[in-house]
């Protein structure tokens, strides 16, 4: 692989990025989300005690069960699916953008081989994506500290599941989640150098993510052999979503250990597989 | 070896036998093409005759079939290792939306590693002082190919490709353009290469003009040769066209270019002045109303090799 003038690309793609507005969207996003998530959530529940206070119905799954950590893995739930959408969908426009516009040429004509071009922006998508994910858990967690309490969950006296075990769950999910974002960069830039225009990309890109959650019911089994059943999504079969309901004392479900091994490798696999794709396809295509 | 080392080294551009396909659709058919050192080339050739094509293969942007091609001794895969050598300016200004006209300079010195106060320098030679805080998408068409061509001066590289440079140029544009390739040309030897339809232009910039014509070069020289050449053509109105005619197949000094109209013929005359030639037809008792010599120029030179065989408008095609 030709990769001269890699580290110039990076700079001039953090560059340009300090310097974007979309950038700044892109990370800032996935935080608003969380906080007008976690916010709405608290209002909701607020009215719902109002109500039972006024009505003396008791409604059920009320606020018993709400503690601060289940909030915060629906916060996360909802910042990790935005982030996934949006990076990826950021991931597929940023590439195709730059060949629409020409700025593409500009770097291959004067610094830099394609294949530079091309993986200098997947490490500024993933550079970004920490960015993004550092602020938004961040939101998340001070937030939802701060408009419920962290504590664990007791019924009738009883302690279901002490605050280490909860931790230590919200650890595996948010690691689990985590692991299928570089897969989901990837994807985005090989539809991103296969795409004739931003638009037709980023399109193509959000019609994977959101049509795979239609399909994945009917592959069966064999949706373990595709990142996106691990991945947050609009359709969610992640195990970040069942730790909403373990931590909250609703599930006793937890991941089996041939599960957590799917969930490592075949997103990494999944990723490097993107990334042959993409290599072959950037030294063919015309800029 | 040694010698195609040297030859590759005093050369900028070297293009040898350029083949290239879209689908079953030739459109470079064995082009080749050389040009020297701080020379001024001038390529021009129809719509769709393959200048942008070629433009594009040269600088690595797509893949051809056939042929080989050096750019300052590099392929066109690894022009980027000249390490900004090579400067391109595409017929769509290639800038990013987002930035200033001042940061977009700043860019592109950022990633040439320039510590130079180049882009003051070429803003005021652009006219763009007055823009350099606006965004370069809220520029004029005609702003962004400023930029986009002071952009490409930052280096300062040694070849330059301009695609259509005076596409959405004012007057003053055109003449700052001119100027400023004519002041790299002149104080730093760079090497141009323009794609262009504005023959009169290029008539005033070019050292050399290249046409492309059917995926070839049809013809390449210095201009001044082209220009002066041991043709000559005249504009002859007269009621006798067909006599007249009948001379141009009779004499092989004279050949009949176009026929304007019932009254008026064009011709070119090979070792004959436009005297001699009145004299002709006044002894062939041709009348003749009016005799005009028309003076050879690039945009006749390009209507007649694309209109018709080369033999037939220069003597020497090389």
């Amino acid at each position: 692989m030709n990769a001269r003038g890699f580290g110039v690309c990076l700079r001039s793609e953090l560059w340009i990025a300090v310097r974007s507005f979309s950038t700044y969207m892109a990370i800032l996003l996935p935080s608003a989300i969380a906080v007008i998530y976690l916010i709405m959530s608290r209002v909701a529940e607020l009215t719902t005690e109002a109500r039972e206070r006024f009505t003396n119905v008791e409604v059920p799954f009320g606020g018993d069960y709400s503690t601060g950590y289940g909030n915060l893995v629906d916060g996360m739930l909802v910042t990790l699916t935005c982030i996934v959408l949006v990076v990826t969908t950021y991931t597929a426009w940023t590439f195709a953008n730059d060949c629409r516009t020409g700025t593409v040429r500009l770097l291959v004509t004067r610094v830099a081989s394609r294949h530079a071009v091309v993986f200098a922006k997947v490490i500024t998508v993933h550079l970004l994506t920490i960015v993004a994910l550092v602020f938004a858990l961040a939101a998340a967690y001070f937030l939802a500290g701060s408009l419920w309490s962290y504590e664990s969950v007791v019924e009738d006296g009883y302690e279901l599941i002490s605050e280490m075990e909860i931790q230590s769950e919200i650890f595996i999910g948010i690691g689990l989640a985590l692991i299928t974002l570089p897969a989901s960069i990837t994807l985005g830039m090989l539809v991103s150098v296969c795409g004739n225009s931003p638009v037709q990309s980023t399109v193509v890109t959000l019609a994977i993510l959101v049509v795979y959650g239609f399909f994945q019911p009917y592959f069966g089994s064999l949706a373990e052999y595709c990142f996106l059943t691990f991945t947050p999504l609009l359709f969610d079969a992640s195990y970040l979503r069942e730790v909403s309901d373990i931590v909250r004392g609703f599930s006793d479900v937890y991941i089996s250990d041939s599960t957590i091994r799917l969930n490592i490798w075949i997103p990494i696999v999944q990723a490097l597989g993107f990334c042959v794709l993409i290599y072959f396809i950037t030294a063919r295509r015309r800029l | 070896m040694c010698a195609e080392l040297t030859q590759s080294l005093n050369t900028t551009l070297s293009i040898d036998n350029l083949h290239k396909r879209y689908g079953s659709h030739n459109v470079l058919n064995g082009l080749s093409l050389k040009i020297e050192p701080n020379s001024i080339v001038g390529l021009v050739g129809l719509n769709g005759s393959g200048k942008t094509t070629t433009i594009e293969c040269l600088l690595g942007l797509q893949r051809f079939q056939e042929g080989t091609i050096s750019v300052l001794g590099a392929s066109p895969l690894d022009i980027f290792q000249l390490k900004g050598r090579v400067a391109a300016v595409f017929d769509q200004p290639c800038l990013y939306p987002g930035l200033s006209v001042r940061q977009s300079s700043m860019h592109t010195k950022f990633v040439l590693r320039n510590h130079s106060s180049e882009p003051v320098t070429l803003e005021d030679s652009f006219r763009l002082t007055q823009y350099r805080k606006f965004k370069t998408k809220r520029l004029s068409f005609g702003n962004k190919r400023r930029t986009a061509i002071m952009q490409a001066l930052i280096g300062p590289p040694d070849f330059v490709v301009l695609d259509e440079p005076f596409i959405g140029l004012d007057a003053e544009g055109v003449e700052d353009v001119l100027y400023i390739i004519k002041e790299e040309n002149n104080d730093r030897g760079t090497t141009f290469l323009l794609a262009s339809h504005q023959l009169p232009y290029l008539e005033r910039i070019c050292t050399h003009i290249a046409i492309l014509h059917e995926g070839s070069i049809a013809l390449h020289d210095k201009i001044e040769n082209l220009l002066t050449s041991n043709t000559l053509s005249v504009r002859v109105r007269s009621p006798q066209c067909t006599e007249i005619a009948e001379l141009a197949l009779a004499n092989q000094k004279i050949d009949l270019i176009t026929q304007h109209g019932d009254d008026t013929v064009e011709l070119s005359l090979r070792d004959l002045n436009s005297s001699e030639l009145n004299r002709l037809l006044v002894e062939s008792g041709i009348s003749v109303s009016e005799l005009e010599v028309v003076r050879q120029s690039l945009n006749s030179l390009f209507r007649s090799i694309t209109n018709q065989d080369i033999d037939q408008v220069v003597g020497q095609p090389q």
